[in-house]
């Protein structure tokens, strides 16, 4: 499938465009019920155009499918390309999915500036669409910092009382670290004399120069990711964070620092990330099990989740720098069920702060009485976050560990402590809050899912069932990809 | 509970009866379990077997049916006939019966090592690590380092010429120092 075909222009701008109309046609908070009618509209567009995208998929090939190629600023051959392989079109799929999840999540809890948030989720959906699917650095890294300044709005808007800090902190982590990764794509013109990315994994590059290439990439995306030591950012924007942005935040954007890293750094800078492999493998372990102890003891259940997800993305580059193919489907696979999982809790959360306007573990207690609908929900989302079989969290966690054991026994065996810790730091919060006597008046006072939390819910526990019941069709889409990825990673450059 | 509790009887006993045979020395699990030539258990065992009614009848020569029955005797003695013997017997072995009571003190050495342990550490890597070097020393640190950077300099910006013009000359001796010395 690699004739003309618009699809990902599509998955990119139709949610742009919807968020224009948004803006444009319902901007007074008098027209709120259009502007969510529109955005729901637009969401759903969105998603409608990535099926094709599945569909049409080309398992047997790792080449770009559904390629599109136009001139954009010709005197520095900076082109409008795109194209999905089987390690990017996942993601365009999941992020359009949570679009609409997030767009219908704010249904009713949002009442301020309602336009002006759908607008800044549709119009970040389709940058974070257009990340994945650009295959020219330029276009990659517009659409990469483009992509904040929704989020930041995002958060700073309507976040919490510590808005500000958390949005600011957020912005400036994440622009620092990326602005050696613009003097590394230039660096790579100069020596290629091209921004296609794919023309940068044949460019010989002295050992020296990789190292200092993988720095400047490794920064950009290891505080996307995040990964141990610069992942503080993270709790606090989550904290601050409405549920919506929350749930993107945790479902897509940390996919896209790890995405990075198995699109530009493994495969352009080979050598140095062999050298530089154990380096790597050490923030992983630390942000596993570092992070997990930190999990444990969090007293806010949005920085507890925020937490549990540097764990679980501590695995997903764990899996990447194997360099074995069970070690990267793992890693793709974990990061698609994080996307599910991590945003299901979020929602969890989210549903129960708009009934009590708390987040505090202790505020809650014995939410099973009131709540008995929501309870089974949530007891599904923590077993999978625990990585419990026939859950998606197991998928991924498995083939990691078990690449991992291939490796080296000892390296599978800190890896599994995050089963342990996971386990302990999910479910010791879903029992002091779900479990036990009724906690106070406001827990007794509470009532079950509305019909709309429900289907939101089932929606994302459908798809926890699904991929961790039948991973088959996610892994033969990514396989060909992986398996030819990791021939090239494996290629020294020296 | 009763109801349950004979509904699920009424299988098991039904199972055990018609399935005990064909399972273990029958063909029930195909070729799916395999038992090495070594260790010839089953073939040993159905030496032995003679049928579901016999077998039935050894278990009531065999030490565990007996054992049950004391235990079943004891429970009735005390707690039946005597029910003032346990409180004896529990005054009479106190650290044993202390002992068993808190089933040898595993959960509470676990809840304290392992739970209370885990606490220490992720309270320890929470408040030091991440709040107090990772926040505070190298995230808010920098900026507030640059903060006090800056509000140190500031001084130096009076507005007056003369002020200027001394840190001019100043600077003129140190370069013709630093030119004369090396």
């Amino acid at each position: 499938m690699t004739g003309a075909s618009h699809y990902l222009s599509l998955a990119i701008w139709v949610p742009i465009a919807a968020g224009i109309i948004v803006l444009v046609a319902a901007g007074r908070d008098r027209d709120a019920a259009t502007a969510r009618w529109i955005a729901l509209v637009g969401a759903i567009a969105g998603f409608l155009v990535t099926i094709p995208l599945f569909v049409q998929f080309d398992v047997t090939t790792s080449a770009m499918q559904f390629v599109e190629h136009r001139e954009w600023i010709p005197r520095f051959e900076i082109f409008y390309a795109v194209g999905v392989d089987g390690i990017s079109m996942p993601f365009v799929l999941l992020n359009s999915f949570m679009t609409v999840l997030v767009v219908w999540a704010g249904w009713e809890v949002i009442t301020t500036r309602v336009a002006q948030y759908m607008a800044a989720f549709l119009i970040m959906s389709g940058l974070m669409n257009g990340v994945f699917a650009a295959t020219d650095a330029i276009l990659f890294y517009v659409f990469f910092e483009a992509m904040l300044i929704p989020m930041y709005l995002i958060i700073g808007v309507w976040g919490g009382p510590n808005r500000v800090y958390a949005a600011l902190k957020f912005f400036l982590y994440t622009l620092l670290g990326s602005l050696l990764m613009l003097v590394a794509l230039i660096y790579l013109y100069f020596t290629s004399q091209t921004f296609v990315i794919a023309e940068w994994y044949r460019v010989p590059l002295e050992l020296t120069t990789q190292i200092l290439l993988f720095v400047a990439f490794f920064l950009a995306f290891a505080v996307k990711v995040p990964m141990w030591p610069v992942h503080t950012w993270l709790p606090d924007a989550h904290v601050e964070a409405p549920t919506g942005g929350s749930v993107i935040l945790a479902a897509i954007t940390l996919k896209i620092g790890a995405y990075g890293f198995a699109r530009f750094i493994l495969p352009i800078v080979p050598d140095a990330s062999r050298t530089l492999t154990g380096f790597v493998i050490a923030l992983s372990l630390i942000a596993i099990v570092y992070i997990g102890f930190v999990a444990l003891v969090q007293k806010d259940m949005k920085r507890l989740i925020a937490y549990s997800s540097i764990s679980h993305m501590g695995f997903v580059t764990l899996g990447f720098f194997l360099f074995s193919p069970l070690g990267w489907e793992g890693a793709l696979a974990q990061m698609v069920s994080h996307g599910f999982v991590s945003a299901a809790l979020f929602l969890c959360v989210g549903v129960m702060y708009d009934r009590m306007h708390s987040r505090l573990i202790s505020d809650y207690g014995g939410v099973v009485n009131t709540m008995p609908y929501f309870a089974a929900f949530m007891m599904l989302f923590a077993m999978a976050n625990s990585g419990l079989p026939g859950t998606s969290g197991f998928v991924g966690e498995f083939l990691v560990i078990l690449a991992a054991i291939k490796v080296n026994f000892w390296l599978g065996f800190a890896a599994g402590l995050t089963l342990i810790l996971g386990a302990a730091y999910t479910l010791w919060m879903y029992k002091r809050v779900i479990y036990g006597a009724v906690a106070n008046d406001r827990v007794a006072a509470l009532k079950d899912l509305s019909r709309r939390e429900f289907w939101l819910l089932a929606a994302v526990a459908l798809a926890v069932l699904a991929m961790g019941l039948w991973p088959k069709p996610l892994i033969d889409v990514m396989q060909v990809s992986v398996t030819d990825m990791i021939a090239q990673v494996a290629k020294s450059k020296l | 509970m009763t109801v349950p509790l004979i509904l699920l009887a009424i299988p098991s006993i039904y199972t055990g009866w018609t399935y005990v045979e064909p399972m273990l020395f029958g063909d029930w699990f195909g070729s799916s379990i395999f038992v090495s030539d070594a260790h010839r258990v089953m073939s040993e065992m159905k030496e032995e077997w003679h049928g579901v009614g016999a077998f039935i009848m050894h278990g009531f020569v065999s030490p565990p049916f007996w054992l049950a029955v004391a235990g079943f005797g004891a429970a009735v003695y005390c707690y039946l006939i005597n029910p003032a013997f346990p409180d004896r017997l529990k005054r009479a072995f106190g650290p044993i019966y202390t002992l068993l009571d808190q089933k040898y003190y595993f959960d509470r050495f676990y809840d304290w090592f392992f739970a209370g342990g885990a606490r220490e550490v992720g309270d320890v890597a929470s408040e030091v690590g991440d709040r107090t070097l990772i926040d505070g020393v190298m995230v808010n640190g920098s900026a507030r380092l640059v903060g006090f950077a800056s509000a140190v300099m500031r001084h130096l910006q009076s507005g007056y010429v003369y002020h200027y013009a001394f840190t001019m000359i100043i600077g003129v001796f140190v370069l013709l120092y630093w030119w004369a010395v090396r």
